[in-house]
């Protein structure tokens, strides 16, 4: 069979189970096969496991007190990949769904490093309507920083600076997940 | 090939939400830096292991938690079996307890996160699927677990209905 017509079929394969399986769940196949048609663009990157942070980390674990900018996020799309993309206004409305689900708060630094943020100025992060209200904003903080079995935590004291959305990239990626 | 790439991960995604789970492991999902976990350990306020601020009963549903094993491995629980969903739900109730727990570790951008997909409260017992957020949500707001408007929580609940109405879809009408 010649590659073209091997992709042709595998992506005919993948498109029918897709529909099927969203079907079981009761969304409606045009949002699904929207879903697939991910905009064009650049080719998506491979994140690094490991980053070099551009403060030194707490060697002790923590807590080191630290300012960064980075963008409000939700941290598992981000992480996992699982979307194609976990930041910016492409996924600024999945990172609401997961805010409300109760996913994990994060900031992708501009670091390069991904901070789960644990409490924001004393408010609970769950759920909680300080912690939808400003994904996908990008923000400075004051916090406390840990490093915990690969994972780097904050503990927010202050936002700093709110200077809104500024990752607009749903031009190059579409709204992800289903498109719409 | 990026589409197929993604595409791929959703059938694994949709999979996993709207199917019942195998007998075995997790199966994988293709993410990020992705790993089989089974991690047994007692369930944790993550706040409480690194601030040594401690909530009562693990901040009742409204911290993050995790799973630190006998040998003082933490690990960060950030995402459940319900599509868009954290695992708080699945846990909070066995605050301080052990659990085993079946899933996969995800590591990116210098973090590592656990998705549990399952788990159980004994050796012995019957693996629980961690659907805990969509059963609260459902009982919260009158429908059966298994109804499509639970299913679908995420378009039907209110505060991401006004999120979406304030912020529109890309955030920004802020």
């Amino acid at each position: 069979m010649k590659f073209k017509t091997l992709i042709r079929s595998r992506t005919t394969v993948i498109t029918a189970l897709v529909i099927v399986a969203a079907t079981s769940l009761g969304l409606s196949s045009a949002s699904v096969a929207d879903s697939l048609n991910f905009s064009s663009g650049a080719k998506r990157e491979v994140p690094p496991a490991t980053v070099t942070p551009g403060i030194a980390p707490p060697t002790d674990g923590g807590p080191k007190r630290i300012q960064i900018t980075g963008e409000i996020m939700d941290a598992w799309c981000q992480v996992s990949g699982i979307m194609g993309i976990g930041v910016g206004t492409g996924h600024h409305q999945c990172a609401i769904w997961c805010a409300a689900g109760g996913g994990p708060l994060g900031i992708q630094g501009k670091d390069g490093v991904a901070y789960i943020v644990l409490k924001v100025e004393d408010r609970d992060p769950i759920a909680d309507e300080t912690s939808i209200n400003i994904q996908t904003d990008e923000v400075k903080i004051d916090a406390d920083w840990y490093v915990r079995d690969d994972v780097n935590y904050l503990i927010v004291h202050k936002v700093l600076d709110n200077n809104g959305v500024v990752n607009q990239n749903h031009q190059q990626w579409g709204i992800v997940p289903f498109g719409e | 090939m990026r589409n197929m790439l993604h595409g791929m991960k959703l059938v694994a995604l949709l999979a996993f939400v709207g199917w019942s789970m195998p007998s075995n492991a997790a199966e994988p999902l293709g993410l990020n830096g992705e790993n089989q976990a089974q991690v047994t350990g007692k369930v944790v306020d993550i706040i409480c292991e690194l601030a040594h601020e401690c909530a009562p009963n693990c901040g009742n549903g409204k911290l993050q938690l995790g799973i630190k094993t006998a040998d003082n491995k933490l690990y960060f629980a950030s995402k459940s079996h319900v599509i868009f969903a954290g695992s708080t739900n699945d846990l909070a109730a066995y605050c301080g307890k052990t659990v085993m727990t079946d899933g996969l570790t995800t590591t990116a951008y210098g973090s590592t996160l656990l998705y549990i997909q399952r788990f159980k409260t004994s050796e012995t017992g019957d693996w629980i699927d961690a659907t805990g957020f969509r059963r609260d949500w459902a009982k919260a707001h009158g429908v059966s677990p298994d109804s499509k408007t639970a299913k679908e929580w995420y378009k039907n609940d209110k505060v991401v209905l006004d999120a979406i109405a304030l912020h529109g879809k890309l955030g920004l009408d802020k």
